[in-house]
């Protein structure tokens, strides 16, 4: 039975630390909102992407989850006309980063709902176990 | 008093009736339906399908991952006769009756995203708080047969 139940804990804490490395990942992104380049003409930060596989190695423990690369966004970057800004080009435009805050925050919602689903399975795996373990304790 | 299963050298006599009532009632009386037995493998596959539910939830964002389900338990414990068996070698190995049932795609199908991922969170709550309340039950119904059994050996 606990042995059911010990790798349930383990399957949920690769859940756990694979939606732990998004939410960083959007906090990059939001941090470097605004990091341009400071030579002229040069390119700003790139919004990185993260993505999930199961995990092959754990598969006769039960196939947890991990994060299969962490790759950049290619989509163009937005402009801004900033003719004295140290990154400007030649007709004063500044390469602003690819990062969208509504596609961040949806990002970091999704990862905050997958962490808490995992914890609530971690909780309710922990109380099987404490219950079957009190039935040494009872009667 | 003499108790059963240990009869002392004096009372030898009284500790064989006991013990031999013990057997009866174990034999052919409360546990007759194997009830003990039948409440460790259902709470085994519970187990077994918390984990299936562990792996849902842990994959929630995995593209292209499909969920996975446990038969249902008359259907485990039908398939082999009323034993659980190891379908699978990839399977947690068992230890002395210990059910390991074969997890499998789930055949409801939740509505697969864009990514291709079939899991669907409030499905697996729902499933957990199931599962919960059935290995509460079982633990409950294994507590209060054994009290019955220790107090009628007393």
């Amino acid at each position: 039975v606990s042995n059911a139940l010990g790798s349930t804990i383990a399957i949920s804490s690769t859940g756990l630390f694979a939606q732990a490395q998004r939410i960083s990942v959007v906090s990059q992104n939001i941090a470097n909102a605004s990091s341009t380049s400071s030579t002229p003409g040069g390119d700003a930060f790139r919004r990185k992407m993260i993505s999930f596989e199961v995990d092959p190695d754990r598969i006769g423990d039960g196939g947890g989850v991990r994060v299969a690369e962490q790759s950049v966004d290619t989509s163009p970057f937005r402009t801004e006309y900033a003719p004295s800004h140290p990154g400007a080009d030649e007709q004063g435009f500044v390469k602003m980063p690819n990062v969208d805050m509504a596609i961040e925050l949806a990002d970091m919602r999704e990862a905050a709902r997958g962490y808490q689903a995992n914890v609530q399975v971690i909780k309710q795996a922990r109380e099987l176990i404490s219950m079957t373990i009190n039935l040494l304790g009872g009667s | 008093m003499a108790r059963s299963g240990e009869p002392s050298r004096g009372s030898g006599a009284i500790g064989a009736a006991v013990l031999a009532t013990g057997q009866q009632i174990l034999g052919c009386g409360m546990d007759s339906v194997g009830l003990l037995n039948l409440v460790s493998r259902s709470n085994a596959w519970l187990s077994e399908r918390h984990n299936a539910i562990a792996r849902n939830v842990a994959n929630v964002n995995t593209p292209g991952y499909r969920a996975v389900d446990v038969p249902t338990f008359s259907d485990a414990l039908g398939a082999a006769g009323g034993e659980l068996v190891r379908s699978h070698p990839a399977h947690i190995a068992t230890g002395q009756g210990v059910a390991v049932v074969a997890q499998s795609e789930s055949e409801e199908g939740g509505e697969a995203t864009y990514s291709g991922n079939t899991v669907s969170l409030e499905k697996e709550m729902l499933k957990a708080g199931e599962v919960s309340g059935k290995f509460a039950l079982g633990t409950s119904v294994y507590k209060s047969f054994h009290r019955m059994i220790i107090s009628s050996a007393r």
